[in-house]
C-alpha cells in the first residue's frame, strides 16, 4: 500500500469519535506528565501498559504515540518557566528558554516552543509516512544476520554516546541483557539464571523491569536527593506571543531543526538528547548574533524543540519497519506491541495497515490537538508544573503497584518492582544511563534468537555476519560508533601535545 | 554458554570500572535517609497488607508514607488526598478496567 492510499485509509479510521477521543486522552496526557519534572514518557507508557491490556490495539498505540509525542511539547514548559526540564530532550531548551523567561519573555519561548513543535513534528510525521513503507520494503530482504547486526548498531550507539563514559554505559547494557537472559531458552527449553524459583522461568516481566527501574527508581531518587526543596517558577505575565522579528527569526530555525532531528531520529541513537544539542550548536554557529546565546536568544528554543519533536517521529520508523527502537520509550512501545502479539517489523505494514496507518494518521490529528493544547493554556500548564510533589509522586507509586499487581495478580511482582526500584535509585547515583538497560533487556533476547538462527544456517559459519554485505556494513558502522569518539579524542590530545 | 560466561566477565568488569571512575572523582553528596526509610516503609506495609486488608487501605497507606516522606508540613491534606486516590483508582482498576483487586476489611461495603 503507497503512501497516499494508506494516508486515506488511516484519516478515515482515525476521524472517529472514539480514536479522536484516545488522541485527545493521550495528548492531554503526554502535555501533564511532560510538564512534571521527574515524569517521563517512558515511565507512563509503562504505567499505561498493564491497565490497556483490555483495550483494542489501535486505540492504546493512538493514545500512546499522543503521549510520546505530548511529553515532547510539554517538556519545552518546564524547561522555559522552572530550568528543570521536564524530559532529556528540553535540556537544550532550558539555556535560552529560562533566559527568555526571566527577561519576562516567557511567552514568545513558550509560543516559539508550542509551533517549532507542531511544524517540525508534522513534517517528520510525513516524513515518517513517506519513508516507513519504502524502508519496510528494503527490510522485507533481511535475514537473521542483518537483524542481528542491526540490534549491535542499536546497543552500540546507544551505550557509546549516551551518558557520562562507555564504561558506565556498558554496564548498563549488560545489566538490561542478563536480566533479558533469565527464564527459559526459547530453543533449547533449558532455564536460565531462574535458580530454582518457578516464578522466574517466565522470564522477568519488561513492564516490571521498566516501572521499577523509571517510576519507583525516579520517586527515591528525588526523594534522596531534593525532597524538600519546592522548585520557584517564573510567573507567566501576559500571553503576548511573538513579535514580527521573533518571527523571522524562528521560522529557520524550525526548519534548521527539524532536518536535524528527523534522521538522527531515524538513526538508533537513543532518541532526543543528541539531536536537540546538535540542533543548539548548529543555531549558534549559524546565528549572526552567537554572543546572545546562553542569554535569551529565540534560535536556541525554536531549534531544538523542533529537534526533539522531529526526532521523536523519527524514532517510530526503525521501531514501525524493523521492530528496532532506540529510545526508552520507543523500546516500551516495542513491549507494547508483543504484549499484544504484534511483531512490529517489515510485515506489520502488509498484515495490519489499519493499524499503522491509523497510527500515523491519529499521530498528524495529535499534531494539531496539541498546538491547541498548548498555545492558549500555556499558563493553565504552567500550574499543573507546580502540583504538589509528594501528591504526585504518591498517585504514581500507587499505580505503578496496582498496575503491577494486575499483570499477574502476585505480590511477588510487587516487592520484585521495589527492589528493581532500588537497583534504579543506585544506577541513578552512579550516574549510569538506563537507557542501554531497557534496549539490552527489550531487544537482547532477539539480537539473541536471530544471531543463532543465522548460525544454524550458515551451519555454525560465522562469517555469514561479515560476509553478507548489509550486515558487514551495519556491524562495521557498529564499530565505528564506539571507536570513532576515542580516536578524535586521541587526536585532538595530539594536536595539543 | 559462551553468550552467559562473557556477559558475567564483562559486566562484572564493566562494574569494577565503573566503581573505580567513580572513586577518582569528587565524594558524593550523602544520601537523605529518612525520606528513603519512610517510603520503604510504606513499601512494605504495602506489601504485607495487600491481600489481608485490602488493596484500598494498602494503597492509602503507601501514598501517605511517601507523601511524608517528601512533605512532613500536611499530614492531614495528605491522608485525605490519600484515600482519595486509593478509592479512585481501586474504582478504575475494579469497575472500569475489570482487573479485579483484593477487597480486603472493606470487602463489605464494596
Amino acid at each position: 500500500m503507497g503512501t497516499f492510499d494508506g494516508l486515506a485509509l488511516g484519516f478515515a479510521n482515525a476521524l472517529t469519535v472514539t480514536n479522536l477521543f484516545w488522541a485527545l486522552l493521550g495528548t492531554t496526557l503526554g502535555t501533564a506528565i511532560g510538564v512534571l519534572p521527574g515524569i517521563g514518557p517512558a515511565l507512563t507508557v509503562a504505567v499505561l501498559l498493564p491497565v490497556t491490556f483490555g483495550l483494542d490495539p489501535v486505540s492504546a498505540f493512538i493514545m500512546f504515540g499522543g503521549i510520546y509525542y505530548g511529553a515532547m511539547y510539554g517538556g519545552s514548559t518546564t524547561s522555559i518557566l522552572l530550568n528543570t526540564p521536564g524530559e532529556t530532550g528540553s535540556i537544550a531548551t532550558a539555556i535560552d528558554g529560562h533566559q527568555m523567561a526571566l527577561q519576562g519573555r516567557g511567552a514568545a519561548a513558550l509560543t516559539t516552543a508550542a509551533i517549532g513543535s507542531f511544524v517540525a513534528g508534522t513534517l517528520a510525521t510525513l516524513a515518517l509516512a513517506l519513508f516507513a513503507p519504502a524502508l519496510a520494503s528494503v527490510a522485507l530482504e533481511f535475514g537473521p544476520a542483518e537483524y542481528f547486526a542491526l540490534a549491535m548498531l542499536a546497543f552500540a550507539a546507544v551505550t557509546a554516546l549516551l551518558g557520562a563514559s562507555l564504561m558506565r554505559g556498558l554496564f548498563s547494557l549488560f545489566l538490561g541483557l542478563a536480566l533479558g537472559l533469565v527464564g527459559i531458552d526459547q530453543l533449547t527449553g533449558q532455564a536460565r539464571f531462574s535458580f530454582g524459583i518457578p516464578q522466574l522461568l517466565d522470564g522477568i516481566d519488561v513492564v516490571i523491569l521498566v516501572i521499577g527501574l523509571f517510576a519507583v527508581g525516579e520517586t527515591l531518587y528525588q526523594a534522596a536527593r531534593h525532597a524538600r526543596e519546592q522548585p520557584a517558577a517564573v510567573k507567566l505575565r501576559s500571553f503576548t506571543g511573538m513579535s514580527r522579528d521573533e518571527w523571522r527569526r524562528s521560522w529557520p530555525a524550525w526548519l534548521r531543526g527539524t532536518a536535524i532531528g528527523f534522521p538522527l531520529g531515524v538513526l538508533p541513537m537513543g532518541g532526543s538528547v543528541i539531536p536537540t544539542f546538535l540542533s543548539y550548536l548548529a543555531e549558534k554557529r549559524v546565528s549572526t548574533r552567537p554572543e546572545e546565546f546562553g542569554q535569551g536568544a529565540i534560535e536556541g528554543v525554536a531549534g531544538p524543540e523542533a529537534a526533539n519533536n522531529a526526532a521523536t517521529a523519527g524514532v517510530l520508523v526503525p521501531l514501525l519497519t524493523l521492530g528496532v527502537p532506540s529510545s526508552a520509550t520507543a523500546a516500551i512501545l516495542l513491549a507494547a506491541f508483543q504484549q499484544y502479539g504484534l511483531q512490529p517489523g517489515p510485515l506489520l505494514f502488509s498484515t495490519r495497515p489499519e493499524l499503522v496507518w491509523t497510527l500515523i494518521a491519529s499521530l498528524l490529528i495529535g499534531n494539531v490537538m496539541l498546538l491547541v493544547l498548548n498555545l492558549p493554556l500555556a499558563g493553565l500548564w504552567a500550574r499543573v508544573m507546580l502540583l504538589p510533589r509528594p501528591l504526585l509522586f504518591g498517585g504514581v507509586l500507587v499505580l505503578a503497584s496496582l498496575g503491577v499487581y494486575s499483570l499477574n495478580r502476585s505480590l511477588l511482582d510487587v516487592g520484585l518492582l521495589y527492589a528493581v526500584g532500588v537497583l534504579g535509585l543506585a544506577l541513578r547515583l552512579f550516574a549510569i544511563p538506563l537507557v542501554p538497560a531497557v534496549l539490552g533487556l527489550v531487544l537482547g533476547p532477539m539480537a539473541e534468537q536471530q544471531f543463532r538462527r543465522a548460525a544454524a544456517i550458515s551451519e555454525g559459519d560465522l562469517s555469514v555476519f561479515v560476509s553478507r554485505p548489509i550486515s558487514a556494513a551495519l556491524l562495521a558502522a557498529a564499530l565505528l560508533v564506539v571507536i570513532a569518539p576515542w580516536v578524535v579524542q586521541r587526536l585532538r590530545r595530539a594536536q595539543r601535545g | 554458554m559462551f553468550v552467559i560466561a562473557g556477559l558475567v566477565l564483562l559486566g562484572c568488569a564493566a562494574l569494577l570500572a565503573a566503581v573505580r571512575e567513580r572513586r577518582t572523582r569528587t565524594a558524593s553528596r550523602g544520601l537523605d535517609w529518612p525520606p528513603l526509610a519512610l517510603i520503604a516503609t510504606g513499601a512494605a506495609l504495602h506489601v504485607l497488607l495487600a491481600e489481608s486488608a485490602g488493596f484500598i487501605v494498602a494503597a492509602a497507606l503507601l501514598f501517605w508514607f511517601i507523601a511524608r516522606a517528601f512533605d512532613a508540613r500536611h499530614p492531614l491534606r495528605d491522608g485525605v488526598c490519600a484515600i482519595a486516590v486509593a478509592v479512585a483508582s481501586y474504582a478504575l482498576f475494579d469497575y472500569a478496567l475489570q482487573l479485579p483487586l483484593p477487597a480486603g476489611i472493606l470487602g463489605g461495603w464494596l
